[in-house]
């Protein structure tokens, strides 16, 4: 077994793949650290500038506590640091949540826009190098282990030598994935040295377990292709139908499953239009005023007292919880719909290994859902300190109005007053059973995939 | 001979796998976008008649001109169908506000519009179009010479009184033979299902476009084609050849396109767009304090707000529609919209300098993604094509254009013929009805309730509507097949220039090739 590992490894060494493949993968893993390193720096100050900017607003606000408390206020979520590894998709979701103390939380999609004359494109980071570039090698590699030998009519000779069949597959298999885990190794210290030299981008101890743990799913990830490249070897008589099979799943995987997921989606977790939501918002507002009585409207800047206030304030409460309710009922609908698509998308091991490496980076959509959830109970805090507040004032009638400053406290706070929302961080020990979920779909596809093509192999007419 | 030649190449090439592979890819993914093409466009086009009735109803069912902001709507052109270009990042609408020019579009639309499925990918059929020919460009060509001369049957064929041009040219010809029946398919199901599909009708234009769209596809499979050639007169079998085709495939296609977005992002910065808002916040700010001023002014000269009896919508310039108000509130309100308006529009023109600025760092840093890209055939297709069917960056760039002159040119008219300085600005009732107290006006409104009989709070039908038919219309016609050409112009002659060279590289590579 040994001595068929380091043949086949030998063979790599002096064919052609392994200098094309070896020249591909640095040059992708040092563009990676260059061109993140650029970025971590601009996207950190764009973050900074953002907070400063938000700091600002909310001092000049804080002359009215009402104001504070109905006005929206903006939480942008910081970089991470493990951006260089997986930026877990978080280029095209939404990165900010607006907030008042009242009912409204929503996910900024209009000012946290990219450029829009780009076409969307990847970020070019280690998972997407694993994710393109090594799944692609693992079939490059692997397309023709016995195919091809069999066209150049070395299995027989292979096979008339006392050695099992299994094991001159797990030599193959072994022997890609060895060459392949070098690659990566190579490639991801390379990065990881041109990273240490920037003094921009902190690399801590939990950097480097993150980085341990997603190079294990790296090892699982790039295995699974691999098998999945020898199955096709095993299926076929020849090394072209082998490689038009392994490369026609790749695209099956790649490309075609998430846009028919997409499809599959939309039809079966279908999400109320924002059109029909705006109209049922509307229908249920005009039933909301109606049932308040006339005057409703009047008000006075001048006479916090008013009585009219006092209907006005529960009405435009009303009117902002219908808003919310809506809202909150079609986005746990298209969480539902993100959640139930990503499991058609399972079959493929590409979205695995994309939704292992953002549980264990704790980022992209978990990290935004965390955030979203974690908001709603700040919210609960934010509120309750208004109204502490706005009861310590005897000037004010206490009648609050979700949109209006007339009828609540208009006394000035000072920022540092002002409960601030912050991300709760998430253990290693959190994230690693979310991780393992993946970890182990993973796993047992690669164990599969290598049983069904050990099977496959047994049966193969090697003439 | 050559005849022979090329039929000999076809027949052999429609009996491999990857003649069947290939079309059995192409019938999955070809009607899969072009059905989602078709949905994303329905949903485009029903938004677009929405919003083209609103904007009707701005200019039909306005009462006073402070409501007449009006909404443009861009065209939706149903070749999207087939590129989706940046269209599900730029919008349908313009949305026309005296207070700031409009940067982009609004009113997106989405084939879905849940923000967090982003990520996943939605082919369109030119992106499915950029895989497939390029894959069975090079499965019909890594082969071409070194599989006959793995077979020997090179030897053979050159033995005979053919010239080795000859024989190349069949080759090649033979190649484009078998990928016209793969063609013929694709677009006759295409055709079926648009026949199938009443919203989706072509002009004359359009079908221009769609040929020049097919000869693109053909120039892009060339590209591959010609790669293919080269590659297989330069290597001695045809497993080496298909690698390192395969290598340059996937470079070309999944590789170059990602690093040069990235990089060119990375090359050319641009700033926060929530920075430009809050810049732009600053500028508004340093407005309201001017407005306060204003407002102190006008009440040390005489002009007395005593509050409203009825006021429709709030503007920066005060009440937007004004009823039953006593005459020196009205006259408040006149005077504040008359010095406030033109600071508006000034203000606007300030904005507009940190937008214009924001707006060419977007430009500056697409032209570096785009030329990065170039490298990269895939990409230069796709441009293309986008620009094609109206759904490129110079289409919107262009309509965007347009409509901030019109902005210019709508506003400067209300200026120009004294709008801002008129009741009719802010409320539907004639100077001579305007009350004087606000007893009066109370007594107006309630004799104007008893008759009219309002719906709800702010029901002011029965005032009628304004006429504005003097007021200027946006139109907009698409830039000519000629104008898109000529922006792709050195996009598609340098594609072209690589496949000559590509086709003279692999033809000379012959002529020497060791047959041996």
């Amino acid at each position: 077994m040994k001595n068929l590992i380091k043949h086949e490894i030998q063979q790599f060494l002096y064919g052609l793949r392994f200098p094309i493949a070896l020249a591909i993968v640095l040059i992708m893993f040092v563009a990676s650290s260059v061109s993140y390193i650029g970025e971590y720096k601009e996207v950190a100050r764009k973050y900074h500038e953002q907070v400063a900017n938000q700091e600002t607003l909310l001092r000049e606000e804080a002359s009215n506590a009402t104001n504070v408390a109905t006005n929206d206020r903006s939480y942008q979520l910081s970089p991470r640091g493990s951006g260089f590894i997986s930026d877990c998709g978080e280029l095209n979701m939404p990165n900010t949540l607006v907030y008042n103390a009242y009912y409204h939380i929503e996910f900024d999609t209009k000012t946290s826009r990219n450029n829009p004359f780009i076409m969307p494109s990847s970020r070019i980071n280690w998972a997407f190098v694993i994710l393109v570039l090594f799944s692609f090698l693992a079939i490059i590699f692997s397309f023709d282990a016995i195919s091809g030998e069999r066209e150049q009519r070395t299995l027989t000779l292979c096979l008339s030598n006392p050695v099992r069949r299994s094991h001159i597959l797990a030599s193959k298999f072994i022997a890609i994935n060895t060459l392949l885990i070098t690659f990566a190794v190579t490639g991801m210290l390379l990065a990881l040295v041109i990273l240490m030299f920037a003094p921009t981008v902190q690399i801590t101890s939990e950097t480097f377990l993150e980085i341990g743990l997603f190079f294990l799913f790296g090892v699982f990830f790039i295995g699974s292709m691999t098998a999945i490249g020898m199955f096709s070897s095993v299926i076929s008589r020849s090394s072209s139908i082998s490689l038009l099979l392994s490369v026609s799943l790749w695209l099956i995987f790649m490309i075609a499953t998430p846009s028919f997921a997409q499809t599959v989606g939309m039809n079966f977790y279908p999400v109320e239009k924002y059109v029909v939501m705006w109209t049922n918002i509307n229908e249920k507002r005009k039933e909301i005023e109606a049932s308040f009585p006339d005057g409703k409207w009047t008000s006075s800047w001048n006479d916090p007292f008013l009585p009219q206030h006092e209907i006005r304030a529960a009405m435009q409460t009303a009117f902002a919880k219908n808003v919310a309710d809506f809202e909150a009922k079609r986005r746990n609908e298209q969480f539902r719909q993100l959640e139930k698509t990503r499991q058609w998308t399972w079959i493929s091991p590409l979205a695995v290994f994309e939704y292992g490496t953002e549980a264990l980076l704790d980022g992209g959509y978990l990290r935004l859902r965390k955030n979203y959830n974690d908001l709603q109970n700040f919210k609960i805090q934010y509120m309750q300190w208004f109204k502490d507040l706005d009861a310590k004032d005897d000037q004010s009638p206490h009648w609050y109005n979700a949109h209006e400053d007339y009828s609540t406290t208009k006394k000035a706070v000072t920022f540092e007053e002002i409960p601030q929302f912050t991300e709760r961080p998430t253990t290693i020990g959190e994230r690693l059973s979310e991780t393992l979920k993946y970890l182990s779909v993973m796993l047992a596809y690669m164990c599969l995939m290598f049983l069904i093509t050990v099977m496959r192999f047994e049966k193969y007419d090697v003439k | 001979m050559i005849w022979t030649i090329v039929k000999k190449e076809f027949l052999n090439n429609i009996i491999t796998p990857g003649f069947i592979v290939g079309l059995a890819l192409c019938l999955v993914l070809i009607p899969y976008t072009i059905y989602t093409g078709i949905r994303t466009y329905e949903n485009r086009l029903a938004q677009h008649e929405t919003a083209t009735k609103h904007a009707d109803d701005i200019y039909q069912k306005s009462q006073v001109y402070a409501q007449v902001n009006p909404l443009v709507v861009k065209p939706v052109s149903p070749l999207s169908i087939f590129s989706k270009g940046i269209t599900e990042q730029t919008g349908l609408c313009v949305e026309l506000d005296r207070k700031e020019k409009p940067v982009f579009s609004s009113e997106i639309v989405l084939l879905n519009e849940n923000p967090f499925m982003g990520n996943f990918m939605s082919l369109d059929f030119t992106a499915a179009l950029t895989i497939l020919l390029s894959l069975l460009g090079v499965l019909f060509s890594y082969d071409m010479l070194s599989h006959e001369k793995e077979q020997g049957t090179l030897k053979l064929s050159l033995s005979n009184s053919v010239s080795r041009s000859t024989f190349f040219f069949g080759k090649i010809a033979g190649i484009f033979l078998t990928l016209l029946p793969i063609l013929i398919i694709c677009f006759l199901i295409i055709f079926l299902i648009i026949q199938f599909t009443p919203s989706v009708r072509f002009s004359a234009s359009d079908y221009g476009r769609i040929l020049m769209l097919a000869l693109m596809s053909l120039v892009y499979f060339a590209f591959f084609v010609f790669l293919g050639g080269f590659i297989s007169s330069h290597t001695k079998s045809s497993t080496l050849s298909i690698i390192i085709n395969l290598f340059i495939w996937c470079f070309l296609l999944f590789l170059l396109p990602n690093a040069a977005a990235y990089l060119g992002k990375n090359i050319t910065k641009v700033e926060d767009y929530k920075q430009l808002a809050f810049n732009t916040q600053q500028i508004d700010n340093e407005f309201f304090n001017k407005r306060d001023e204003i407002q102190k002014t006008l009440t040390e000269e005489g002009f007395q707000f005593v509050g409203y009896n009825f006021c429709a919508g709030w503007d920066w310039d005060g009440g937007n529609m004004i009823l039953f108000t006593p005459r020196s509130t009205m006259e408040y309100e006149r005077r504040q919209k008359e010095i406030v308006n033109p600071l508006l529009l000034a203000n606007c023109d300030r904005k507009w300098v940190l937008q214009q600025d924001y707006l060419q760092q977007v430009y500056r840093q697409e032209k570096t993604v785009r030329y990065l890209s170039c490298l990269s055939p895939a990409e230069i297709f796709k441009q293309v094509s986008a620009s094609l069917c109206h759904t490129g960056m110079e289409s919107e760039v262009d309509f965007m254009n347009r409509v901030r002159t019109f902005q210019d040119m709508y506003y400067g008219y209300f200026v120009q013929s004294g709008i801002y300085s008129s009741y009719a600005y802010f409320t539907p009732q004639k100077e001579s009805e305007i009350p004087e107290t606000i007893e009066e006006g109370n007594t107006q409104a309630s004799a104007w309730r008893k008759i009219a009989k309002p719906e709800s709070t702010f029901d002011f039908k029965s005032f009628g509507y304004l006429d504005t038919s003097a007021l200027p219309r946006f139109a907009y016609t698409q830039p000519a097949l000629a104008k898109d050409l000529q922006s792709q112009l050195f996009l598609l002659a340098g594609i072209i220039i690589v496949c000559i060279l590509l086709f003279w590289f692999s033809f000379v590579s012959f002529i020497k090739y060791d047959v041996r």
